[in-house]
């Protein structure tokens, strides 16, 4: 992939993203408000504005300064919750958002390269860390962990999804494909084939993700920071990029 | 000077992650509420704050992809409480007793109680799940007839979500 149709990509997928969270934390402050907390007025606002610049992202004006707009009012937001909302998920919106605004704004095609780099390399990592202090613990090595989940955590989404618990070996196979898949990914980056199926694969790790724990917005946020990683591997690997 | 430093802080999180997903299973934090008769009492009938349904059709699933307000609150309550465990959060705590005041109001618009919240962890010990309680916050009063007033006659109490078809609905 080339890297403007990359950055263009990443740009289209998180404004989506954003105008998505943004319109959600409006209807979160709007019952707030129905309960009598004035506060959530500034709440409501502050989505409301960060809803509208996501849009504009969307149509592709100004990106750079758009980026730079978001970026404040991630501050005020960060500020609101005493961090992000919704941990990983959100703090891989906002580094993507970072990069982004950095790559537009950036004086040379060289630093705007470096820094969707970065987001490439931060979404390796966020694979490879995971999947390696996951396979470097006996819990999960044995499946215990991934049992222990389905069992008391708060994650299921709903008491139906418990009764996985008890199928140990299914959950044993379960835990060793996460573990592989993630410490294995930065492998895929060494041939395009590898790299479609395993961007594929974590695509589908992160539907289950979202389908069994409720946890969308990991889903959408990754699969955004995707396009920087097929054009890493055309600039690394000299490969044809197809897009 | 020092504001921009926090607002800085905030962002480094984000610019160097840890992506330590899922290292240790902790014990699990649930949130229960009981509504009290006066500010001075203590709760007795405590309901767990939003309860799992007992199944989903494929159709909620599918649709939650999209569309997870409540479910991604949850999640921020789930980190509000795991910071309540290790100690007393004014942030935490508020936003937790926030969000149950706002279903209790988007359920029973007439609800006007003192509420008080808790939060029990499950762990397993063995092959037996182990509960305990492990925060008991204050009790809190609602909102003053005024303040609702005030904001009804702003207009801030509205039943219709700006974008949607109304709050229950989400």
């Amino acid at each position: 992939m080339i890297f403007e149709t990359a950055l263009r990509t990443t740009e289209i997928l998180l404004a989506l993203v954003l105008l998505l969270q943004s319109l959600e934390h409006v209807v979160l402050a709007q019952r707030q408000l129905y309960a009598g907390y004035e506060t959530a007025l500034r709440e409501e606002q502050l989505f409301l504005v960060r809803g509208a610049l996501a849009f504009v992202l969307l149509l592709g004006f100004a990106p750079g300064l758009v980026g730079a707009l978001l970026l404040i009012s991630t501050a005020f937001y960060l500020r609101r919750y005493a961090g992000a909302f919704n941990g990983g998920a959100d703090r891989m919106g906002i580094l993507i958002l970072i990069c982004l605004t950095a790559a537009h704004l950036a004086p040379t095609e060289r630093l705007a390269e470096l820094a969707f780099g970065y987001l490439a390399m931060q979404l390796i990592l966020s694979y490879f860390i995971s999947g390696w202090v996951k396979i470097t613990k006996p819990a999960w090595r044995s499946g215990e962990a991934l049992r222990d989940v389905f069992l008391f955590s708060a994650y299921p989404v709903s008491e139906a999804l418990r009764g996985l618990a008890e199928k140990r070996r299914l959950l044993l196979v379960g835990a060793w494909a996460v573990m592989l898949l993630e410490v294995l990914f930065p492998l895929a980056l060494l041939w395009r084939p590898a790299l479609i199926a395993a961007l594929a694969l974590t695509a589908a790790f992160h539907g289950a993700n979202a389908l069994l724990f409720g946890l969308n917005r990991f889903f959408w946020t990754w699969l955004t920071a995707y396009p920087c990683l097929l054009w890493l591997q055309s600039r690394l690997t000299g490969a044809e990029p197809f897009l | 000077m020092n504001e921009f430093m926090r607002s800085l802080a905030l962002f480094l999180p984000a610019l160097m992650p840890s992506w330590r997903f899922f290292e240790v299973i902790r014990p699990s934090p649930r949130i229960e509420f009981a509504l009290l008769g006066d500010a001075e009492g203590q709760g007795s009938d405590w309901r767990a704050f939003r309860p799992k349904p007992k199944r989903l059709a494929a159709l909620v699933l599918l649709d939650r992809l999209f569309w997870n307000p409540l479910r991604n609150e949850d999640l921020y309550l789930l980190t509000c409480a795991e910071k309540l465990e290790e100690g007393e959060d004014a942030h935490c705590r508020d936003a937790i007793l926030r969000s149950i005041r706002s279903e209790l109001r988007s359920r029973e618009p007439e609800e006007q109680a003192t509420l008080q919240f808790r939060i029990a962890t499950l762990r397993r010990d063995g092959e037996a799940l182990r509960r305990e309680i492990v925060y008991l916050s204050p009790p809190e009063p609602p909102p003053s007839p005024d303040d609702l007033h005030h904001l009804r006659k702003l207009g801030f109490l509205r039943r219709q979500s700006l974008f949607f078809g109304g709050i229950d609905g989400i």
